[in-house]
């Protein structure tokens, strides 16, 4: 009895570890993805060609990028010659509705007012008051009139989809590599899956 | 075939499948990053912070082992309870979100990018339970339990 207990416990242990050394490789896997390529201008913030660039993939509904949005705005606000932030679009659409419809609004704020991160950070903002109401437009145009854009210029934009295709362009970037969350930054080309990893490639980029 | 004999099969596919739901969303988890499943946990408001933090670092692992345990069948009765408990404090959880109204935007039941409306994770907890009570009852004859248990009784005589 004894000894079936033992071998029991053995082959559970066993199997359990091969199970942990799987599932960290298939994690390692991912941080061997990388992407430099720049956002366009409206969508950068900080100094251009800082000593560290941060590619960020961000969902307007999401929770996590929201505190990171506020993370983020204090990394410019305090060290405003270390970083470059390059903003791209990853909306969850299968759990945020209408994330995919403000990207691509706050990206009409970009193209048509150069106003996207004044949009956008009122969007982040009040992400609890839109990110599941049926009048999301009508919130929409609020934030976008508080941000001191024209509201009328860009609610035509989001009509006419002008900005579809670039926030698709974004998502597909992100699929191919195989992004599954957001927030998820890329850090000097290095992959940071949420916020502890960011601060931590950030050191890391800062000691270099 | 015989019922018990079908009974036995269909028990052991109804152990597999928990088992591969609690691996998919426990691996899941893992591979996002911590703080959307904290900010999910935090969403119930049941928890604190601290608590919330290593909640979420302890149960994708968790279900994980749970769900590895269950697919091979090794002390299949402690798994099918621990699985058993595990749903039914997820059907709490769920229970007393609709019940307060709370605004949960993401369950955190398969991490952030594939998450079902609580509603629906409450019935899907209660088909799991099922299944687990199902497993827990009948499904022994295909498991490793047994096949250690026979092999080394039969040593011994």
């Amino acid at each position: 009895m004894k000894k079936i207990l033992v071998v029991k416990i053995i082959t559970a242990l066993l199997s359990l570890f091969l199970t942990t050394v799987i599932i960290l490789i298939l994690n390692g896997l991912n941080s061997n993805i990388t992407d430099t390529q720049k956002s366009p201008d409206y969508r950068i913030e900080g100094k251009k060609n800082a000593k560290i660039v941060i590619i960020e993939y961000s969902d307007f509904a999401c929770p996590a990028c929201a505190n990171m949005n506020f993370y983020i705005k204090n990394l410019i606000k305090y060290f405003p010659e270390d970083f470059e932030i390059n903003f791209k679009h990853f909306p969850l659409t299968n759990i945020h509705p209408y994330s995919f419809n403000a990207a691509v609004w706050v990206e009409c704020a970009g193209v048509e007012e150069n106003k996207f991160f004044e949009v956008g950070d009122l969007f982040f903002k009040n992400q609890k008051e839109w990110w599941n109401s049926k009048d999301y437009v009508k919130l929409f145009e609020k934030y976008t009139k508080e941000a001191g854009a024209d509201v009328e210029k860009i609610k035509k934009c989001f009509n006419e989809s002008k900005t579809v295709d670039m926030v698709k362009k974004d998502i597909q970037n992100a699929d191919k590599m195989r992004l599954n969350s957001t927030p998820t930054f890329f850090v000097n080309g290095k992959i940071a899956v949420g916020g502890m990893e960011l601060v931590e490639a950030i050191k890391k980029e800062k000691e270099k | 075939m015989s019922f018990e004999k079908r009974r036995e099969i269909v028990s052991f596919l109804m152990r597999a499948m928990v088992g591969a739901v609690l691996i998919y969303s426990g691996y899941i988890k893992i591979s996002e990053p911590l703080e959307s499943f904290i900010s999910s946990i935090l969403s119930y408001k049941v928890v604190g912070e601290s608590i919330a933090y290593y909640s979420a670092l302890i149960l994708p692992w968790a279900e994980v082992y749970i769900g590895v345990l269950l697919i091979l069948g090794l002390f299949t009765k402690l798994m099918t309870k621990a699985a058993f408990l595990l749903f039914c404090f997820f059907e709490i959880l769920l229970l007393q979100a609709m019940a307060r109204g709370l605004e949960v935007v993401n369950c955190g039941c398969f991490g952030s990018k594939h998450s079902n409306p609580i509603g629906v994770e409450f019935a899907l907890n209660l088909i799991w339970i099922f299944f687990v009570f199902m497993a827990y009852k009948y499904s022994y004859h295909f498991s490793l339990d047994k096949f250690i248990e026979k092999k080394y009784n039969s040593n011994e005589k």
